[in-house]
């Protein structure tokens, strides 16, 4: 067996990988994003659940959260699948980070804008849709990848729920052929390959919708 | 007494022995990283153009792949060369070129902030490259790192969890024994996250006072 077949052969899994990053990186912009929406509020207690939240998925190590969600809640009658639990699990914890990325964001944002939008007659949320995100969003980016590269990095671990993603098809195939060393080399390659496609994805999403002269940074 | 604390007190000396083996390697690789962090950001400065580009690829390769991929590499590939190593060496050896790539890059990240005309002062004041780097780029890169830095060290920690699966006797692998022998897996791997949580409580607070002390007033981080 060749090295270029052991590519091919983990390349199938890949698809996994891919699948389990998107749908995380989609569930973990749906938390950070209302988190950082309920934080606008300025309510006490959403302030306090908002800081409550950030401090413990920022805390427990992923793998942890994973085996309590995998198989601690069955344990309390709640049974989810491997993928859910994967996706539920990166959510959680890359959501918590999203929402300080964007918080910061929001608060680069010129306050006299909002000021002008609010003396032209425009309600909050669509202060919020029309002034405050789009600017946000943008200014976001560089937070944002790092991110979305964490995720793709914590991946390999819903081998240990049964998820057939690029490090379940290496450790199956290294158990039957027993060369280890090529394997793991080829698992580090790929990761490295579709790193590099979402970063450059994500960098000719961000030329595509920039301002010139609204720094992206 | 509720048996679930029961079978925890029983196991007692077996979970302090994963907790100990936890801190030890946090504190290990937090060191290693540091000091393999600043190597790697001093090679990025060289005025070779080869080596810059090699500590570049090497930061982002291990940046852009999974810790854990490294780790199997290390411990399930090696011994094909005939190369046996522990899982501590292992995981020690995998931690140490992951973090150094992180500390390099915050690193490179304070650098690029700083006045470069200083650096230009320093030169044609009769400097060398390596007493500028020492006197003058290093102590304002460092503080200014500070907050990057102790976030790592937290990264670290939890990180840790990873060597369980290189067959690591961490805590996080005795919770799992703990586990395996009464099935209250909800409960040990609650309590295994809650002490996570409280060791890292222990991180920040401790890095909070670090901040403060080498703040120097003038100097914005």
């Amino acid at each position: 067996m060749t090295f270029g077949n052991i590519l091919i052969i983990l390349a199938e899994g890949a698809g996994y990988t891919v699948l389990v990053t998107l749908a995380s990186i989609s569930a973990g912009l749906a938390v950070g994003l209302s988190l950082a929406v309920l934080s606008t509020l300025r309510w006490k207690a959403v302030s306090l659940f908002l800081a409550v939240y950030t401090y413990v998925f920022r805390s427990i190590p992923v793998l942890v959260l994973l085996f309590i969600l995998f198989f601690g809640l069955p344990g309390i009658g709640i049974r989810i699948s491997p993928f859910v639990s994967m996706v539920a699990t990166l959510g959680l914890v890359s959501g918590a980070y999203l929402a300080e990325v964007f918080r910061g964001a929001m608060a680069a944002v010129d306050g006299d804008e909002i000021l002008a939008a609010e003396a032209a007659g425009l309600n909050r949320w669509e202060i919020f849709f029309y002034i405050i995100m789009p600017q946000m969003f943008r200014m976001s980016v560089p937070g944002m990848i790092n991110e979305f590269t964490s995720v793709l990095k914590y991946t390999p671990f819903a081998y240990t729920v049964g998820i057939p993603e690029i490090m379940k098809e290496a450790m199956s195939l290294a158990a039957l052929t027993l060369r280890g060393l090529e394997i793991y080399l080829a698992v580090g390659i790929l990761y490295f390959l579709i790193y590099k496609l979402f970063v450059m994805f994500f960098m000719t999403l961000e030329k595509r919708f920039r301002v010139p002269g609204l720094a992206s940074k | 007494m509720d048996a679930f604390i029961q079978d925890l007190i029983a196991y007692w000396p077996q979970i302090l022995a994963g907790l100990k083996n936890t801190v030890v390697l946090m504190v290990i690789m937090s060191v290693t990283g540091l000091m393999g962090g600043v190597g790697v950001f001093y090679l990025t400065l060289s005025s070779h153009k080869a080596v810059r580009r090699w500590m570049d690829g090497f930061i982002s390769f291990f940046i852009g792949t999974p810790l854990i991929v490294h780790l199997f590499l290390m411990y399930y590939g090696l011994p094909e060369l005939g190369i046996r190593l522990s899982a501590f060496t292992v995981a020690v050896i995998g931690f140490t070129l992951n973090v150094s790539a992180y500390n390099a890059r915050y690193l490179a990240t304070a650098y690029n902030g700083l006045d470069k005309t200083e650096l230009e002062a320093a030169r044609s004041q009769g400097f060398t490259r390596r007493e500028t780097f020492r006197l003058i780029i290093m102590p304002q890169v460092m503080r200014m790192s500070v907050p990057s830095l102790t976030n790592q060290a937290i990264q670290n920690l939890k990180d840790t969890s990873v060597a369980f699966l290189i067959q690591y006797h961490d805590f996080f692998a005795q919770m799992q024994e703990v586990a395996s022998t009464n099935f209250q897996f909800f409960k040990a791997y609650v309590t295994a996250g809650a002490v996570y949580l409280a060791l890292i409580s222990i991180i920040v607070l401790a890095a909070r006072r670090l901040e403060k002390r080498i703040a120097l007033p003038g100097l914005a981080t």
